[in-house]
């Protein structure tokens, strides 16, 4: 498919009709533009939720994915000292952390 | 969870890295502002909201889609947050400290800072408002209805009287429309000028 920046921003409300998820998602992992876009669109919905916007969206995207491919070529561990190394050594996920978990709800 | 979001977790979760970068790109506004609510400096806010989308990577393994991604990277966000703010304030160690216990804590200390005051200036306040404003009434209507009550566009077109096509339409042209006006604040890869 060509780019279509109105399905990007349908996509960033979960309101893509079912036939087209998989196109348009697949579409994403190709194209740099639609991936900015959907940098510039998440921005304007987060501005308009909770009158807060990132200094850099762009620079965070790039050190989060470069913290991710540095860790899995040095295999280093890096941050996340905490809520980790129960057991087998495997990081817990947070549904795991028992029934008196976070009290703090999404709002979705 | 949102169909398009199964399908990225499931491909960070074999390696795709452009799948995990995508679900950021999503999620990283809302991320920082949940962190945002609890820690009030900017550059902080930008760095916990990069240890929070570290530490989801991590545990992505153990992540069995019971709740939506974003729910789960939501209760990430809000501990990173709480977990900082606690180490910050109190010299405790966080190992030492149960979540519970720095949920506790950690809402006492800081609730009342709003993400308005420190994230953004009050001349991107200003911009952002008058943006807004500037729509025509239809796309201001829907981005409303949409990003400020949640609703969902099935939802917003029976409200608005429309088909559902011409919502998506008026909420990404409106979206653009703010893109377009801030853009001076928005660039994409630019800093949003100096720090405060
Ligand atoms: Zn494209």
């Amino acid at each position: 498919m060509t780019c279509n920046h109105e399905l990007i921003s349908a996509f960033l409300d979960g309101e893509l009709e079912p036939i087209i998820v998989a196109p348009v998602t697949g579409h994403l992992l190709k194209c740099d533009s639609c991936c900015r876009k959907l940098s510039e669109l998440a921005q304007v919905q987060s501005a308009m939720r909770e009158r807060c916007l990132l200094p850099d969206p762009e620079g965070l995207t790039r050190s989060v994915m470069l913290a991710i491919t540095n860790e899995k070529t040095l295999g280093n561990p890096g941050v996340a000292a905490h809520r980790v190394q129960q057991g087998s050594g495997s990081v817990r996920a947070p549904e795991m952390e028992g029934p008196s978990g976070p009290r703090t709800r999404a709002k979705e | 969870m949102s169909a398009a979001d199964g399908i990225l977790v499931e491909k960070a979760k074999k390696g795709d890295h452009k799948a995990f970068e995508v679900l950021v790109r999503k999620y990283q506004g809302r991320v920082a502002s949940v962190i945002a609510r609890t820690v009030s400096d900017r550059s902080r806010v930008q760095d916990l909201t990069q240890e929070a989308f570290i530490k989801a990577y991590r545990a992505l393994p153990g992540f069995r889609g019971e709740s939506a991604f974003y729910t789960w990277l939501y209760r990430i966000a809000v501990n990173t947050a709480k977990n900082w703010a606690l180490s910050a304030d109190r010299g405790v160690p966080i190992s030492d400290m149960a979540l519970e216990d720095a949920d506790r804590v950690a809402s006492q200390l800081h609730d009342h800072n709003t993400p308005e005051r420190h994230l953004l200036r009050g001349e991107l306040i200003a911009a952002l408002n008058e943006a807004i404003a500037g729509l025509a009434t239809v796309m201001r209507e829907a981005i409303e209805l949409r990003d400020i009550q949640g609703k969902s566009y099935e939802e917003i077109a029976a409200i608005m009287e429309c088909p559902i096509g011409t919502v998506r339409s008026r909420i990404f042209r409106g979206r653009q429309e703010i893109v377009d006006r801030m853009s001076g604040y928005m660039k994409s890869g630019q800093p949003l000028g100096p720090a405060p």
